[in-house]
């Protein structure tokens, strides 16, 4: 298999590797591997960061092949992260910055000078240049080198930072832009002009196909029904309201129900019910798919999602979903999979929770709905013929279209 | 070789940036090695703060020892802290002793700030920069206007002072044809169109673009497209100022956002001519992209811009001319309005402007908003800030303070009473003239809008 056009298609991320945890790090990787599994040239320009907190530079600078795919790590400098600060702390209170001070807070947090002016010299090898996520250092800057090659590829939030002027011609004048979600698109087309070539695409996951609740319970010696959450703490994700609102449903309903946290980060869990959370930190994939398999109710409270690969995966062990109705996307997936409920508030938190728990025949209805869901939309194979399709066309109409 | 440019490079949306990085593009397809050292964060290799007050430019030096040729590209405010003063003499003796000791060292300058007319030339920051310009080895500069300037301003002329083709390292960033660009930018393709494009500041003059253009008649259109770089009052008025003037011309179109490189090059395709209307400019970037893309320029005789001007292009002295160069590309025979100076002109110009709209309301509210941003912008006065550059520094200055206060204070007062006893009086003729053409007593000026406090001024 061939691209229509010569040269290679290049992944611009700030993270890459078998050891960075993220969704949208995690998609990454298994487009670049199954695109390079089907015989299409790819390669990927990264940093050698593995922790988006520290960005630390983990990895050897130079080249390198992961999984089959060619990776090039470029070293990171780190700015004055205190100004860096101070302006974040600016943008989240909704204050109007200058081109400036908005550059000033890009360019002030981590930047790799090797990554840029390499593909300043050297995009003529690349049809096709995917940015990814929107709002890093990487995306920004190595979009103006050749941005009719560009294909954006944002997981926008609905954020403060994503009303940034600064952002507003990388997203116009790339040649496309592919989106995990349609709520996601949708708030795109509000915050930017885009160009004429957009598309859903989505993410792809894996079909676990041993996935074992028993196994699961026996490992960790969980007996009871459990609300399971798996995914980074961090704020925005809302594992602490997650946390109080299970508090007081427990202490209202007096029901032996444990809440399982599984991924890293701190979670600021309350007195009370500290015996009932069970703290997995990082698991295996397969005790991941197992505990999705194993448990009572996924719960998603974060407000900012481009996909919630946590909804899938809970879907895909047939566990239907508490999700928090504030956030477009995972509202629009549990809407149209009715594959699980969503709240508000902790009163309509304490009310679903009841309804799930109370009714196993709906969970196990709104479970199989859910994998359904996922099934028929979110296959890897499914997503990369739809990617390669895309990336295909755009590539050999040249030019971008429609750029004002 | 290997070289080390000293620019503002990528992302930073900077014109001299963006010069630099073409530069580079170049000197590394020619086989040169070139890293990149900025004056402030970005895609540079070295990042190095010359604005700080102990060694400033002169901490050059220890990268520049690795490299067989240094490049830097000379703006003042990336490498000094202020355009006068004691902080400039301290960063203006660094540079000097950077350009005597640099012996690689090639100075490509952009801009030079001089000093005040008057005796402030026997500042010891005036006489530093001399020395450094004197000492400077190798300068190039994109006009001889500029090397002029410079002997007339500073009595200096570098030793080794070149010309440099301003846009020798320019290549185009999409290749299209004058209908494909506007399809792409969702133009009419046969109206006529007039482009102004960069960073919308006063001194760029659009303002007198959209004046002259008002008073050429015709199918034709005005492009004002651009973005506001710092955000200060005083550039965020004059952008308030440019649409105030555009909104009764339904032909001029302020589109305020920053574009790329490709979308730069494909307005001017679009365009019939690119209008220049500076006020104030050292080269311009912009001329020589049009000359680029085969665009004919309207140039502001400013600068160094007739030298740059090439044989389509049109210079022009002022309004009226830049009316009738417009009038020449939009077609042949449109005529022309008088040009209207006076006060009495002026104020039959807002009369005329009123019945056209039908009433006088949408005047005065425009004067009354102008008014607004002249309060916004004007400072009021007051002694500078104190700014801690060294223990003695201050100490001086606090001992002056001492001595002059009892004369400055008054002094000062004084001036800034007139100056808000002035724009209090134009606010009165204003809503005495919004009285007048409503015909009615309307809300008094202290109980309806009250104009923002000006920039410093205290509650009384």
């Amino acid at each position: 298999m061939s691209w229509p056009v010569p040269g290679s298609l290049a992944f611009v991320c700030p993270r890459y590797g078998t050891e960075v945890l993220g969704g949208a790090e995690t998609v990454v990787r298994g487009m670049a591997e199954r695109l390079a599994a089907r015989g299409l040239p790819v390669e990927v320009l990264t940093t050698c960061a593995t922790d988006h907190y520290t960005w630390n530079n983990f990895y050897e600078p130079g080249e390198a092949e992961v999984e089959g795919v060619p990776v090039r790590r470029f070293k990171i400098e780190k700015g004055n992260l205190k100004r860096h600060k101070a302006i974040g702390e600016l943008i989240t209170a909704g204050r109007e910055l200058s081109l400036a001070e908005q550059e000033a807070w890009l360019n002030e947090s981590f930047r790799s000078a090797g990554l840029f002016h390499y593909l300043m010299d050297n995009h003529q090898r690349h049809h096709t240049i995917v940015l990814t996520p929107y709002m890093f250092w990487t995306s920004y800057a190595c979009s103006q080198i050749a941005p009719h090659k560009n294909v954006l590829r944002p997981c926008l939030h609905d954020e403060e930072f994503a009303r940034l002027s600064i952002y507003k011609s990388m997203f116009r004048d790339a040649r496309g832009i592919i989106f995990n979600s349609d709520p996601e698109a949708g708030l795109a087309a509000t915050l930017f002009d885009l160009p004429d070539n957009v598309e859903v695409v989505g993410e792809g996951l894996d079909v676990p196909v041993d996935a074992s609740p028993d196994r699961f319970r026996q490992r960790y010696g969980i007996r009871d029904d459990f609300v399971l959450y798996a995914g980074r703490r961090e704020w925005g994700k809302n594992v602490d309201v997650l946390a109080e609102y299970f508090s007081g449903f427990v202490h209202r309903a007096r029901r032996d129900l444990k809440l399982v946290l599984i991924g890293r980060g701190e979670v600021d869990v309350p007195r009370e019910i500290r015996s009932r959370v069970i703290d997995l930190g990082y698991v295996s994939e397969q005790d991941k798919h197992d505990a999705f398999a194993a448990a009572t109710v996924v719960c998603q409270p974060s407000m900012w999602e481009s996909f919630s690969r946590m909804l899938m995966e809970g879907w895909l062990g047939g566990t239907p979903a508490l999700a928090y109705g504030g956030c477009a996307v995972t509202a629009h997936h549990v809407k149209a999979s009715e594959g699980g409920l969503v709240y508000h508030d902790a009163s309509s938190f304490e009310v679903a929770l009841s309804i799930l728990l109370e009714n196993p025949r709906l969970r196990q209805t709104m479970g199989a709905n859910g994998r359904q869901y996922v099934l028929a939309r979110y296959q890897w194979e499914d997503v990369i013929d739809h990617l390669v399709d895309r990336i295909s066309r755009w590539a050999a109409e040249g030019p971008v279209k429609g750029a004002a | 070789m290997k070289v080390l440019m000293v620019s503002p490079f990528p992302p930073l949306r900077d014109g001299v940036g963006k010069y630099a990085a073409q530069e580079v593009a170049a000197l590394r397809r020619d086989g040169h090695t070139v890293d990149v050292l900025a004056p402030l964060a970005c895609a540079a290799h070295y990042v190095e703060d010359f604005k700080r007050p102990w060694l400033g430019l002169l901490r050059l030096r220890k990268y520049a020892r690795r490299y067989d040729r240094v490049i830097l590209q000379y703006q003042p405010a990336h490498f000094h802290l202020h355009a006068w003063g004691p902080s400039r003499a301290l960063s203006n003796l660094w540079m000097a002793i950077a350009f005597r000791t640099m012996r690689k060292l090639v100075v490509v300058c952009h801009e030079v700030e001089y000093p005040p007319e008057g005796r402030t030339r026997l500042r010891p920051e005036a006489q530093l920069a001399r020395l450094a310009w004197r000492w400077a080895r190798h300068v190039e500069f994109h006009t001889t206007h500029e090397i002029d300037q410079m002997e007339g301003q500073l009595g200096v002329r570098p030793r080794r002072a070149e010309l440099r083709d301003h846009g020798k390292y320019f290549s185009p960033a999409v290749r299209e044809d004058k209908m494909q660009a506007r399809r792409r930018l969702g133009l009419d393709e046969t109206t006529p169109l007039l482009l102004c494009i960069g960073f919308i500041q006063p001194q760029k003059g659009f303002d007198r673009a959209i004046r002259a253009f008002r008073r050429v008649s015709g199918e034709a259109k005005l492009v004002i497209v651009g973005s506001v770089s710092a955000g200060t009052p005083e550039q965020r008025g004059y952008v308030n100022h440019l649409h105030d003037l555009a909104s009764s011309d339904e032909r001029i179109d302020i589109q305020e956002r920053m574009v790329s490189d490709e979308e730069f090059d494909r307005w001017i395709l679009a365009s019939d001519a690119v209008v220049l209307p500076y006020r104030l400019i050292w080269s311009s970037g912009v001329i020589e992209r049009a000359h680029l893309l085969d665009r004919p320029a309207i140039v502001a005789a400013a600068g160094g811009m007739p030298e740059q001007i090439g044989s389509s292009d049109t210079i022009v002295l002022d309004e009226d001319e830049l009316a009738e160069a417009m009038a020449k590309v939009v077609g042949s025979g449109s005529p022309v309005m008088p040009l209207l100076m006076s006060a009495q002109e002026a104020s039959d110009l807002v009369e005329i402007e009123s019945r056209r709209r039908g009433t006088g309301e949408a005047a005065l509210d425009r004067a009354l908003q102008q008014l607004q941003v002249m309060r916004g912008v004007v400072p009021v006065i007051a002694p500078s800030e104190r700014r801690v550059i060294g223990p003695f520094v201050d100490l001086v200055k606090r001992v002056m303070r001492r001595l002059l206060g009892w004369l400055l204070t008054p002094l000062l007062g004084q001036v800034n009473e007139f100056q808000r006893q002035t724009v209090e009086a134009l606010r009165m003729i204003v809503e005495e003239q919004r009285r007048q053409a409503t015909g009615s007593e309307e809300r008094s000026p202290a109980d309806g809008e009250s104009l923002p406090a000006p920039r410093g001024e205290a509650e009384p």
